[in-house]
């Protein structure tokens, strides 16, 4: 059991859950996510909860979790005070394949409203690695922009003016560049700006990513999201249609496993609803 | 007092408590096997395997109702041969009777299945599943009328020596007329039950949820309902029955038992906890220890005692001296 530390409300129905749990924050690798039991041993709703893994400090033991209230589950872990405990499985799945290092250049991260979750812990060990990050931060408005002081470069927060290193689009131009991320990643990759993508958030976004990455020729990995039951590969519930390989045959993936994260030629992003 | 004996017996498998994995929720035991010893529990059962690989229903695939879990997976597997050469040898020293679940869409399938497992190491059992709701045998799963289950289950009985178990279909007027038709037809033992037929609507997409419309209920939803068809079966044969369907603790494990169920499954309930199996055989070893009783079976079947005219030969369910019934159908 994994002690609830924090629960705040950082966002009109967005949340920042900080947890104890010693293991996970020693072992998780970004892109990888926890499966969290509802509390009070629910039996309704009945299934855990999939949830990146934002942060993990191994020093500390502990981990952050971004989530946004959608239904009762969330609703559930939304009522959570500090002091009380959660079972907490991980962490699980596959997750970002590091920049090959005998590269040169640029990466660009690509967030979506909550996307950025996984796309945190992702920067931070891009740069201590000592990978240049082009971190693109979309959402509806300013105040759906929660976790972007989470991100190491932020430094005061949010950026009005376009910096390299963080961009901030919203669609209705609240804050930032006004438009769509995807916009402002055509332009980074219109400049040569990024040898690698990594993408996080809607699938309609994603969809958009896979296809500039295609049409740029620079590779691509896509976080996915699909209802899960076991969390661990067992049930074959979480299935994603992979990419026709050149038998032909449809097969499957599993997001719990063989992801969250993709390379975007695995998955077929247009099959996926 | 020595701490009770769990052991229990299905067909020639001998089981060291009464708790099994049900198909389909467990993989191969690969998965679950990182997280705990798979050799405390009484038995594996895999996902269900069909002669040709098969690839699956496309997504989505799971759908959470109150208390429970619509599956529409369609029998994804690798095919026999891959379960032979890549699954069987691990699982064959993995310490725990296997149980190969089985899925076809004719007797010959079924049968050519079974045959090329009589000869597969470490398989202890075929569970032959005549009931899985995702897939069609002209139209509708054997398993819906008492008739193919009896077909089905005597043509497997002759292509194998093997412990054979047959799963029930809750899906069917009266599931003590499946029950039946299996024990006639040569098996060893029947397990009940397989998941509920529902379906879910999208209200947003103003669509059926599955691609198939139809997919299959399990979970602490069907717990009451799967509890009423293990009495019925176990009212109504001399074989083992297995019960499945809702069992996520160790008192809802001995409902069943009491209920007449020999063994266990759990299913769905290892998603919600991944050491449900291993939790419910430590809390039925408590149940019995705090109880003074020595022996797992004197638990089977105890609720019926009573309900049933005894006939004396230990059977609380009473059919002991029962005539051999006509075949109903
Ligand atoms: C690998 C992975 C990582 C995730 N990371 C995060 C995260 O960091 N922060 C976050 O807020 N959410 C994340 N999600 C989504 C999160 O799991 C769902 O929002 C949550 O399960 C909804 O639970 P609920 O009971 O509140 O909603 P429900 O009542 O179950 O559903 C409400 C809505 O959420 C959608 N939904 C339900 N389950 C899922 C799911 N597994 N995937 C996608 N959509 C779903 C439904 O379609 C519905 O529209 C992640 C999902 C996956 C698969
Ligand atoms: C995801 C999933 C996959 C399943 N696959 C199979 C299968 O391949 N063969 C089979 O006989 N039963 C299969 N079942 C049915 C279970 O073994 C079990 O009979 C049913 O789920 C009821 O038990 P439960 O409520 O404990 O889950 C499956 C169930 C689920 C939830
Ligand atoms: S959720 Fe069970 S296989 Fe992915």
């Amino acid at each position: 059991m994994a002690e609830v530390l924090e629960n705040c409300e950082i966002g009109p129905g967005c949340f920042r859950m900080r947890l104890a749990d010693a293991n996970v924050a020693r072992s998780a690798r970004p892109g990888q996510f926890v499966h969290v039991r509802l509390p009070g041993s629910s039996l309704d709703p009945l299934l855990r909860r999939p949830f990146s893994v934002c942060l993990a400090d191994p020093g500390e033991g502990t981990l952050l979790v971004l989530y946004q209230v959608v239904g009762r589950g969330t609703q559930m872990l939304a009522k959570i005070r500090p002091g009380d405990y959660l079972n907490v499985l991980g962490p699980l799945g596959r997750g970002f394949d590091m920049p090959p290092a005998d590269g040169k250049g640029d990466v660009a991260l690509v967030a979506g409203g909550l996307g950025i979750a996984p796309l945190i812990m992702l920067s931070r060990d891009l740069s201590r690695a000592g990978v240049g990050c082009s971190f693109l931060v979309g959402g509806r408005s300013q105040d759906l922009l929660v976790g972007v002081d989470l991100v190491p470069c932020a430094g005061a927060g949010l950026a009005a003016t376009p910096r390299r290193d963080l961009q901030v689009v919203t669609e209705d131009g609240s804050i930032g560049r006004q438009g769509l991320v995807t916009d402002a990643l055509d332009d980074l990759l219109r400049d040569g700006g990024a040898r690698c993508v990594y993408a996080c958030g809607p699938v309609g976004m994603l969809r958009e990513v896979g296809r500039l990455g295609e049409a740029h020729r620079v590779p691509v990995q896509v976080s996915l999201e699909e209802r899960m039951a076991c969390g661990l590969g067992a049930c074959l519930g979480c299935a994603v249609k992979a990419r026709p390989g050149r038998g032909g045959r449809e097969t499957y993936l599993r997001v719990c496993v063989d992801g969250p994260v993709f390379w975007a030629g695995e998955v077929d992003l247009d099959g996926i609803a | 007092m020595a701490s009770p004996d769990l052991s229990v017996t299905i067909g020639a498998i001998r089981m060291k408590n009464p708790v099994m994995a049900a198909s389909g929720t467990f993989g191969f035991g690969r998965e679950f096997g990182q997280l705990f010893d798979i050799s405390v529990l009484g038995a594996v059962v895999t996902k269900g395997i069909t002669l040709e690989p098969r690839a699956g229903n496309p997504p989505p695939r799971l759908w959470e109702t109150p208390c429970g879990l619509l599956n529409s997976v369609g029998l994804q597997n690798p095919g026999l041969e891959a379960f032979i050469s890549e699954e069987a040898p691990r699982l064959a020293g993995a310490g725990v009777p296997v149980i190969v679940n089985i899925s076809g869409d004719t007797v010959a399938e079924f049968c050519e299945l079974a045959s090329r497992l009589e000869d597969v190491a470490g398989v202890a059992a075929i569970e032959v599943n005549v009931s899985c709701p995702n897939i069609h045998a002209a139209g509708r799963p054997f398993a819906s009328d008492p008739g193919s289950v009896y077909s089905v289950t005597a043509a497997v009985r002759r292509a194998t020596t093997k412990t054979l178990i047959v799963k029930l279909s809750p899906n069917i007027a009266d599931i003590a007329d499946a029950a039946r038709a299996a024990e006639m037809g040569g098996s060893d033992a029947v397990s009940c039950v397989n998941t509920f037929l529902g379906m879910a609507v999208d209200t947003a997409r103003m669509r059926p949820v599955f691609a198939r419309v139809f997919a299959g209920l399990s979970g602490p939803a069907i717990r009451p309902l799967a509890l009423r068809a293990v009495w019925e079966a176990a009212s109504a044969v001399k074989i083992p029955v297995v019960g499945i369907g809702g069992i996520s603790s160790a008192a809802d494990a001995i409902e069943f038992l009491l209920a007449g169920a020999r063994a266990v499954a759990v299913g769905t309930g290892n998603f919600v906890s991944p050491t449900a199996c291993p939790e419910v055989v430590a809390g039925i070893g408590s149940y019995l220890e705090e109880r003074g009783i020595r022996f797992l079976r004197d638990l089977v079947g105890r609720a019926a005692a009573g309900a049933f005219a005894d006939p004396g030969d230990g059977n609380p369910h009473g059919h002991g001296n029962r005539e051999e019934p006509e075949r109903p159908w």
